[in-house]
């Protein structure tokens, strides 16, 4: 289980973030809703132990020190993390090295998650030269090459065209599962945060509402009635 | 060897390589470092020039001039190397990987000591066509020297550029931070190299470089230390 009990995040006075307290089972999947500076980002940072919390802490299975996390997370941040002067097979390449897969995995992985993604005769193009929309795909699916655990993705579906936006969805629906990727769908956590709604509950079995840095609402899909989240959202 | 040791050495190489890539591909740190190495060097000629040193050699400041080129050339070497990180997102990616932060270090370090050492190759270079000064089979040893000093600078430069290109004055908070800490090992390496370039005994500079050994271990292991505080935010 996935939990975070009490995590507060400040800048000087300013609290970002104030006494968010969730769980999540592994198979489960949250999606974050909120409007535009309500906290999603520095939620999903925390996550991804990215950034340090105030106060409050996250913890793994009963654990919550680094070696616990390590190696375990993988993001699809605002930033893309990605170098553009390296091409595509390059940046995925250092980034899966990082996790200690061995070469044939990691050629395995590369061409078959480039071919997925639609971007395998991009492969040795250097990222400057590519669109917005591929350079997200590239990152998404850096995001899950090392096989992680708990899979982070912030506004997933921003920048891609409709027929990759659907194509996420039935991957995520899936569990991202793929032949050369080992973990099970029941073996992960899935959190994402967006401002699309419909995408939300299509998708996700639990939902976060998050206003001005505080975890307005938490239940599963059904529960809580569309008009119901969208009043949190609008605060 | 055990796994995670495999793992940590692998991380190192990969991010040495990835940064060797990137200036290879990009090829603007190394002749932005050199072009600045060489108007720095040239300029100190002018002023040896100017106050009517013309015909003689000076070798202290042969010395003080090779020190003064790559300390101020590592800077714009330094800056641009953390910025290649702050610009694809910050190195808080590297805090998820299953190692310690410390290989990150060492990666970014061995790109940096490789940038120095091809520029003070060109430095005396420079020396040595500017300011006449001679040739002799001492330069294997001066370049041996050197290079020890290049491991403290890089060290230090490493770990400082990492720290101010968290901020938004970085230029200017890089050699503030720097200089100061690099004041003992710029002291050892102008006094050795100077005694090398005198043409004095080896016994006369070992002591120099048993210094600057030190220095560079220190720093080492304080900056691999420390450098996880740095991947934060």
């Amino acid at each position: 289980m996935l939990e975070t009990v009490n995590i507060g995040k400040r800048y000087g006075k300013v609290w970002i973030l104030k006494n968010i307290n969730l769980k999540i089972q592994r198979g489960e999947i949250l999606a974050l809703l909120g409007g535009n500076g309500s906290g999603k980002t520095s939620l999903l940072n925390q996550f991804a132990k990215t950034s340090k919390a105030s106060e409050g802490e996250i913890i793994l299975d009963g654990r919550n020190t680094r070696e616990s996390f390590a190696g375990k997370i993988g993001m699809v941040p605002h930033s893309s993390f990605l170098y553009f002067s390296l091409s595509i097979r390059e940046n995925l390449d250092f980034y899966v090295s990082l996790f200690g897969v061995n070469k044939e995995v990691k050629e395995r992985r590369i061409n078959e998650l480039s071919e997925i993604f639609e971007f395998f005769h991009y492969l040795d193009t250097p990222l400057r030269h590519l669109s917005e929309g591929l350079i997200k795909r590239v990152s998404i699916v850096r995001s899950i090459i090392h096989d992680p655990e708990i899979i982070l993705m912030d506004e997933p579906f921003v920048s891609l065209d409709r027929k990759f936006a659907d194509m996420l969805v039935s991957i995520i629906k899936k569990g991202f599962s793929f032949d050369c990727l080992e973990r099970l769908p029941k073996e992960r956590f899935f959190i994402f945060s967006t401002h699309f709604l419909e995408r939300a509950l299509e998708i996700s079995s639990k939902i976060g509402v998050l206003n001005k840095g505080k975890l307005v609402a938490l239940d599963e899909v059904g529960v809580l009635e569309n008009n119901e989240i969208i009043k949190f959202v609008n605060g | 060897m055990s796994k995670n040791f495999k793992l940590y050495i692998s991380v190192i190489l990969a991010v040495a390589r990835k940064d060797l890539r990137m200036e290879l591909r990009n090829k603007e740190m190394i002749p932005l470092m050199l072009i600045f190495a060489l108007v720095v060097s040239l300029i100190f000629g002018f002023l040896d020039l100017s106050f009517g040193n013309i015909g003689e050699r000076n070798m202290d400041l042969y010395s003080g001039v090779f020190w003064i080129s790559i300390l101020f050339a590592s800077i714009l070497g330094f800056s641009r190397s953390a910025m290649i990180e702050k610009e694809a997102g910050g190195l808080v990616q590297f805090l998820s990987i299953p190692v310690d932060s410390s290989a990150v270090f060492f990666g970014k370090l061995i790109p940096n000591v490789l940038f120095l050492f091809s520029i003070q190759l060109s430095v005396y270079f420079f020396i040595i066509v500017f300011f006449r000064a001679p040739v002799s089979e001492r330069y294997i040893l001066l370049i041996l020297t050197s290079s020890i000093s290049i491991i403290g600078i890089a060290a230090v430069g490493t770990f400082f550029s990492t720290l101010s290109a968290k901020t938004n004055l970085r230029e200017i908070f890089l050699p503030i931070l720097m200089f100061p800490i690099l004041i003992p090992l710029i002291i050892a390496s102008i006094k050795s190299t100077s005694l090398l370039f005198n043409n004095k005994g080896w016994e006369e500079v070992i002591d120099w470089v048993k210094l600057i050994m030190v220095y560079d271990l220190v720093s080492i292991t304080l900056a691999s230390i420390l450098f996880e505080k740095l991947l934060d935010e």
